[in-house]
């Protein structure tokens, strides 16, 4: 009984705590938004409407923080947030449009030409470059779950289970995701080779 | 020994820096296939990862900001309270131009409440009337001649004037 009442207590303690947390919009911002800005562009592969998602997935955020549960990390709150919206404006005909025009590809190529990868010799940064060209390609031939549960795990280094619950999704499904995510850039570097 | 490679959930936790299965450990020490195939895939992933956190790390300051207190305020208001704030101002804008149209300081009767008078309260109001008109026309006299006036055309006596 004393148990159950210690805990509720820590687990109001944490809530009360990440809100304060998250009354600072600007240490919100300043904090998140890199990856946050990373996991969006490779789940619409726009760099605008990224950035246009991102500053809308802060907006909510801040808005509607008094539902946070605190039961899970604000990085995973604030994944979820931007996924429902990645999800929004994939429905949108705009983002058909573009996908169909090949607009997405350009844009992700584009980064990884601008980018110097760190203290490499000038053949390993463009090996490198070409890598990780290769990889946002085909991260675009795959579904948005694929992609979204791939970038998640090997991008964002998060647990099967959180990826999981910030999906809506049972764990086994999003180890199916993954496993055929897997195989389809497995097969594609494969034929690379 | 085993004769098939690994499957796509070994590779995944090895991808992922899992733990992973004492099997797959084992085949991936015996199979230069498989090792070969992870280290370029790791290799491939670890170069991805860097590139994109830089990209993301030159690209965020610039063009994601704190929403501003504007933005923060339109948010919060509701759908409904925008509603009742766009219905009170057009009401607002309705009631405004109403009493543009009145005539100024007139207070108007609509027609519904106007009653015809009966023929006795017509007769009463006449009656009234001249009476006040005979009163007046006894005590109150023409500051001036009207002399171009034609006798018995006036509804006032001719005055006389004193030299």
């Amino acid at each position: 009984m004393q148990t159950a009442v210690a805990t509720t207590i820590l687990g109001v303690a944490k809530r009360e705590r990440v809100i304060s947390e998250l009354d600072d919009i600007d240490t919100l911002v300043r904090t998140y938004r890199t990856r946050l800005l990373r996991f969006v562009m490779f789940s619409v592969g726009d760099e605008d409407v990224a950035a246009s998602i991102v500053q809308d997935c802060f907006l909510k955020a801040y808005t509607g923080r008094e539902k946070f549960r605190g039961d899970c990390s604000v990085q995973t709150w604030l994944t979820s947030i931007a996924l429902n919206l990645v999800r929004d404006h994939q429905r949108t005909k705009k983002f058909q449009f573009w996908r169909k025009a090949g607009k997405t590809a350009a844009d992700v190529m584009e980064m990884a030409d601008v980018l110097p990868t760190r203290g490499a010799s000038p053949e390993g940064q463009l090996l490198a470059r070409e890598k990780a060209k290769q990889v946002a390609m085909l991260l675009l031939d795959l579904s948005l779950n694929q992609r979204t549960v791939f970038v998640m795990r090997f991008q964002d280094e998060m647990e099967i289970a959180e990826i999981a619950e910030v999906m809506h999704m049972p764990v086994n499904t999003v180890k199916t995701h993954l496993h055929r995510a897997v195989r389809a850039v497995r097969e594609r570097m494969g034929e690379s080779r | 020994m085993t004769t098939s490679h690994l499957t796509d959930e070994q590779f995944s936790d090895f991808l992922a820096d899992d733990s992973a299965s004492q099997e797959a450990i084992a085949h991936l020490d015996a199979c230069e296939h498989c090792r070969a195939e992870l280290a370029e895939l790791h290799s491939a992933m670890g170069s991805f990862n860097e590139i994109s956190l830089a990209w993301a790390e030159v690209e965020a300051p610039r063009r994601i900001q704190s929403p501003t207190s504007w933005q923060i305020r339109r948010r919060t208001l509701p759908a409904w309270g925008l509603a009742v704030a766009t219905m009170m101002a057009v009401a607002a804008i309705g009631i405004h131009r109403e009493l543009d149209l009145r005539s100024p300081a007139v207070p108007t009767v609509s027609t519904a409440e106007v009653t015809a008078p009966s023929s006795g309260e017509l007769a009463q109001d006449n009656r009234l009337l001249m009476s006040i008109d005979q009163e007046l026309s006894y005590q109150v006299q023409p500051a001036v001649p009207v002399n171009h006036r034609a006798h018995g055309t006036s509804r006032y006596p001719a005055r006389q004037v004193a030299n």
